[in-house]
């Protein structure tokens, strides 16, 4: 599934944001327009990709952003709307008109949830008005940012306003050069004990957790990777593929904290196949000079069976970062 | 049955005196296209279509079921809101219709993109204002070009698949203006070339009994071969390549708005690609018994 970016402003400003070194090297007031957004539907259409998801900054934003909605779901397209579910007056009530009542086999929301307690009064009356109206369409998802996270709040939301019984978690990207805050790489594993200690309240509640891209499979033990497959129902992913990510301004790159490398024009691709392949082709040759997070994963049998992709790409590119450029020329482009 | 098709305005006493004929008929408004289909119908007439000119937007055109099955075409100053638009949609995709929008505001080339690629059929009716090529360009792009199958786009459709290198491709006919097809008539019988010709009262007959020798009309004989006369000037039309799909249509503008040439040179490239495709999606033809 390509995510389209609607507009770059964002309503809030989050110490781990990944998106930011984009959001700070593009215009602010530089939002998709109809036109480009017939070109990427017909794109997608044309790649038999009919699933988009919507992102920002903050998507709502963008003022034509109901009437955007309204036109992929004609279009036959499953729309995914990535949201912090802070919306104005005016624009909350245009989407509850228009939209709440769209089935949710064709339509969702991903709330990204932040800890109420470091949050704004104003910012948690937003979202818990978002949560109210759209409960029944959204997936709450939360970053993680730091190995002493809690999910309670989150708990709370989804039995309070009726959300998907399912949370996205993510883990927040360094951003290569830049920084912002994220789980240290020696701080994984107590990251990922964290996690552990929700299953048992997550499975009395019946609540799934699954994990976004980026998650590295040796951060968990053996015990651990069992509770998580049954947990899971057998679906337990470490992957780390190629997200493609279509800016307003029509460029596209490989993944949010890659956004300041290998970006490219729309225009140079004729399907979202050409895309996929061409940034799996060059985070492949990635893997191959740095395996993964870890040193052990170059020797990793779980990573040479896919199991595992070795954490997130960004921590690899961190690497060439601070050493003389001796990689192949692609990796600096 | 005459060769030409009349365009007429809606005139109960001017159409009880049309018997046989082909009718384009303008109604007055909305709530009466049923009752003017059905009325010109009468008196074994042909009606290609009900028109409508409306200043006001699409989304508040009162799209109803009774005019299911009636060919119609709206000229609507803009799209409106959206939302609204969207609501009737699943009526308007029930519909015989074409929906055109006029060159005179910017956002109506946005629009006919949107309502392209919601599989409704389309056009562009130029206005009097200037409008920029590059954008024309782009709709043109998207109408011969699109990589998904969309509503058919005017006057692009008609061109790409009407052309023919050896004769005139008169796009004017997808606007009822072609002197070799329409003629316009009013309820007093006054026969034009154009719907504008007629509103100014540039007239070249009247009365009906006039269509039966309409060819041995010499302002008719005129109007026939009106597009020669650039030929007689020095001017940039009597060089350029694709007159004989513009047929001077832009000469008055062309110095104050330069571009036309470009724009209908992609437009010849886009038509062949677009014969090119069409070709190639036909089946292998077999003789026929």
């Amino acid at each position: 599934m390509a995510n389209v970016l609607l507009t770059q402003q964002c309503v809030r400003s989050c110490p781990y944001c990944f998106a930011k070194k984009h959001m700070a090297d593009s215009e602010p007031d530089d939002i998709l327009t109809w036109d480009n957004m017939i070109y990427i539907a017909d794109l997608m259409e044309s790649s038999n990709e009919m699933g988009l998801s919507l992102l920002g900054g903050e998507p709502t934003l963008h003022p034509q952003f109901v009437d955007f909605v309204m036109y992929l779901l004609e279009r036959r397209f499953h729309v995914n709307v990535f949201t912090s579910g802070i919306l104005s007056e005016k624009m909350f009530n245009e989407a509850e008109r228009a939209l709440s009542a769209v089935s949710p086999d064709r339509f969702s929301f991903v709330c990204n949830v932040n800890n109420p307690d470091k949050s704004p009064f104003s910012e948690l009356e937003n979202v818990r008005r978002f949560l109210k109206a759209f409960g029944h369409l959204t997936t709450p998802g939360f970053n993680i940012y730091k190995p002493d996270f809690n999910l309670d709040f989150i708990l709370q939301y989804i039995n309070e306003y009726g959300l998907h019984r399912h949370i996205r978690l993510g883990i927040a990207s360094p951003i290569p050069g830049q920084h912002n805050v994220y789980v240290p790489i020696n701080k994984m594993k107590d990251m990922a004990k964290q996690i552990v200690s929700y299953l048992p309240i997550l499975e009395r509640l019946k609540i799934k957790a699954g994990f976004d891209c980026g998650f590295p499979m040796c951060i968990f033990n053996e015990e651990e990777i069992g509770k998580l497959y049954k947990h899971n129902s057998g679906r337990l992913s470490f992957g780390c593929g190629p997200a493609i990510d279509i800016g307003p301004d029509m460029t596209v790159w490989g993944c949010f904290p890659l956004s300041n490398i290998h970006k490219k024009s729309l225009y140079e691709f004729n399907s979202v196949h050409e895309i996929r392949d061409y940034y799996r082709n060059l985070h492949q040759k990635v893997r191959t000079e740095v395996a993964g997070i870890f040193d052990e994963c170059d020797d990793c049998v779980y990573r040479e069976e896919m199991l595992c992709m070795g954490g997130c790409l960004a921590h690899s590119y961190n690497h060439f970062l601070k050493e003389a450029n001796v990689r192949f020329k692609e990796i600096y482009q | 049955m005459r060769e030409h098709i009349l365009v007429c305005p809606f005139d109960e006493s001017l159409l009880s005196r049309l018997h046989d004929e082909s009718l384009v008929v303008i109604a007055p408004n909305f709530e009466q296209i049923p009752h003017v289909y059905h009325t010109a119908m009468q008196r074994s007439n042909r009606v290609i279509c009900v028109v409508v000119y409306s200043k006001g937007s699409l989304a508040a055109v009162p799209f109803h079921e009774s005019w299911k099955g009636i060919p119609i075409a709206i000229y609507a100053g803009e799209m409106g809101p959206f939302k609204e638009f969207m609501m009737r949609l699943p009526l308007i995709r029930d519909l015989n219709i074409r929906i055109f929008l006029n060159s005179d505001k910017k956002e109506n080339f946005t629009a006919l993109h949107i309502i392209s690629s919601l599989h409704i059929n389309c056009g562009l009716e130029f206005g009097e204002s200037d409008f920029d090529w590059e954008a024309l360009n782009d709709l043109m792009t998207y109408a011969l070009y699109g990589k998904v199958h969309h509503g058919v786009m005017e006057p692009f459709q008609f061109i790409a698949s009407r052309y023919n290198p050896e004769r005139l491709t008169d796009f004017g006919t997808v606007y009822f203006n072609n002197p070799n097809i329409y003629l316009h008539i009013d309820k007093d019988e006054n026969i034009a070339i154009s719907r504008k010709d007629l509103q100014k009262g540039n007239f070249i007959a009247k009365g009906l009994n006039e269509l039966n020798d309409i060819k041995k009309n010499k302002k008719f004989e005129e109007a026939l071969h009106e597009w020669q006369n650039f030929f007689l000037q020095n001017n940039t039309c009597a060089f350029c390549p694709s007159w004989r799909v513009c047929m001077g249509k832009f000469t008055d503008t062309i110095e104050r708005n330069p571009g036309c040439q470009k724009f209908f040179a992609d437009l010849m490239e886009a038509t062949d690609h677009f014969l090119a495709s069409e070709h190639k999606k036909r089946e292998r033809e077999v003789w026929q018994l």
